[in-house]
């Protein structure tokens, strides 16, 4: 017998794989049967169209995407919409939590008006918004703006009054000032729950666009599937979906992956 | 005007003893309000404590043992008395005060010398002047190899050694300790002791110790302060006589085990005596 220790075999990575696996089966059974079932006529392509329909659109709409021709300039303006909305969002919901979490007075002037604007259909605005900023990007920069800051906003307030008592205490041992105590201990310690905020927030930033988009717009990937609607032109309609989709988990997991970077301390070495 | 007063009122001249007091708790009392009631968690609680002196506050759960000490800290404020420490009044947190609490409370985005120079940053000063002080005090508890890690790869044992490093940076003269040790298994408590004695022995500073340990309490002090409940009063104040240095032997000695019988006894007492 050997004293040699035996390399442990790395299990997580083994089932994880085979997850995977076992995911991308299920999905590509899923669009079997559903081509099985368009081409047998059962639903008809109004409806719902076949996969290979809807990748043939996506096709062509990559391929304009890279080759420069109208659905790039709809795509950008889209995705401009949503960063520029989510900045603003994010960036106002950040400095209003931060003021509602540290400053008693602030607390007590904003909270009547954000829990009435957060009761409210945001997206019923939409209307409004098309009035007051225009047919063109700001409206729905607004829009998503709207829509991605309470995340956040409601997220940093959560993550500064969590923070745990014992490092409050041990800054007040020290005399620390309030700024000092939020920079070094509170900011920090809120981080996870600030980033769940923008992960949600860069979700609602999305939808903000688009809806901006249906409501009245002259661009954007909305204003296509509104287009495409009214031309009965169904796989398109999907094939945007889809880019709308990925659009939005590629932004998700650019957080997630920024989040990992800043907040090492929340996945503990082995 | 007011010290006269209160060298009246004290009736005698300050003793060769007090003269080099590090600390002075002189009829403190503090009262909570909780609706119509009031709660007394201490009442009339006067001490002394020597420069250089480590003083233990044991007693029951609810005995005001560490509302003493966090009003010693000036993080509670007193309903009446006086505190001063080296014959200042403490109206509020103090650099002449170094706190340890029941964790560590390691911020765990920063590395363990920076956990240890966070006073530092907080007062203001120059980080350049003390790192080297930093790395030394993190040699003293045996963590010299851990100063860039992060805290969450050390034990508790460990995280409670970088709290002390952190705790001695500014070289306060007066140490606070509330149950520092009582979230550790009973082998870690035991060498965390031996290790603060260790550390204690060089620097010889005032430490006021919080524990519901007695064995604790008489094996670290020079004078174990025994507290009742309701109110929190000083029952009786037990002198350890035991030499220094101390180490695992003393633990076994028929003198440490009267010690901690008497402390005990103490503790089971009924009412508060009077004569203390």
């Amino acid at each position: 017998m050997s004293l040699r220790p035996e390399p442990i075999p790395d299990e997580t990575g083994v089932t994880g794989r085979k997850e995977v696996l076992v995911g991308l089966a299920g999905a590509l059974a899923v669009l079997v049967i559903w081509e099985a079932i368009c081409r047998a006529g059962l639903v008809s392509r109004l409806v719902l169209p076949a996969p290979s329909a809807i990748g043939v659109e996506l096709w062509s709409a990559l391929r304009e995407i890279a080759l420069g021709g109208p659905m790039r300039g709809h795509t950008l303006i889209t995705i401009n919409e949503i960063l520029a909305g989510f900045a603003v969002g994010v960036s106002l919901g950040f400095v209003l939590g931060v003021m509602i979490a540290e400053i008693p007075t602030a607390r007590r002037v904003a909270m009547p008006w954000l829990i009435a604007l957060n009761a409210a259909p945001k997206i019923a605005l939409a209307p409004l918004l098309l009035v007051w900023f225009g047919f063109g990007m700001g409206s729905k920069i607004v829009m998503a703006a709207l829509i991605a800051f309470f995340p956040l906003l409601i997220n940093v307030v959560a993550g500064l009054s969590q923070v745990e008592e014992a490092k409050l205490k041990l800054m007040r041992s020290l005399a620390a000032s309030r700024s000092m105590t939020l920079v070094k201990v509170k900011l920090p310690d809120a981080m996870p729950l600030i980033f769940a905020g923008l992960k949600t927030a860069i979700v609602l930033a999305v939808v903000g666009a688009v809806v901006g988009e249906f409501v009245g717009a002259e661009a954007g990937l909305g204003h296509v599937i509104k287009q495409s609607e009214f031309q009965l032109d169904v796989a398109q309609t999907f094939a945007v979906i889809v880019l709308l989709s990925v659009i939005g988990i590629a932004f998700f997991y650019a957080i997630e992956h920024l989040e990992r970077r800043v907040l090492f301390w929340t996945h503990p070495p082995r | 005007m007011l010290a006269a007063v209160d060298n009246v009122q004290l009736g005698r001249p300050p003793s060769p003893a007090e003269a080099g007091c590090a600390i002075e708790v002189d009829r403190l009392a503090k009262a909570y309000r909780l609706g119509k009631e009031t709660l007394v968690a201490l009442d009339d609680v006067s001490l002394v404590v020597r420069e250089g002196e480590f003083v233990s506050l044991v007693g029951p759960s609810g005995c005001g043992k560490s509302t003493l000490l966090n009003i010693v800290a000036g993080l509670v404020a007193k309903s009446s008395g006086r505190v001063t420490v080296r014959g200042r009044e403490m109206t509020g947190p103090s650099r002449a005060i170094g706190m340890m609490f029941q964790s560590p409370v390691l911020l765990p985005w920063r590395t363990n010398i920076d956990n240890v120079l966070l006073p530092i940053e907080v007062f203001r000063l120059d980080l350049g002047d003390y790192r080297e002080k930093a790395r030394s005090l993190l040699r003293l508890v045996g963590l010299e190899g851990f100063a860039d890690r992060y805290p969450l790869e050390l034990s508790g044992g460990m995280q409670q050694r970088v709290a002390i490093c952190r705790m001695l940076l500014y070289d306060p003269a007066v140490l606070l300790m509330d149950e520092p040790f009582s979230a550790l298994d009973e082998m870690s408590r035991e060498f965390m002791n031996l290790e603060l004695l260790r550390i204690w022995d060089e620097l010889r500073k005032t430490v006021v110790f919080v524990t519901h340990n007695i064995g604790e309490a008489v094996f670290l002090s020079d004078r174990v302060v025994v507290m009742s409940a309701r109110p929190g009063r000083i029952s009786r104040i037990v002198p350890v006589g035991l030499p220094r240095p101390r180490s695992k032997e003393t633990l076994a000695s028929d003198a440490f085990f009267h010690l901690v019988t008497a402390v005990r006894k103490t503790l089971d007492e009924p009412a508060p005596r009077t004569d203390s």
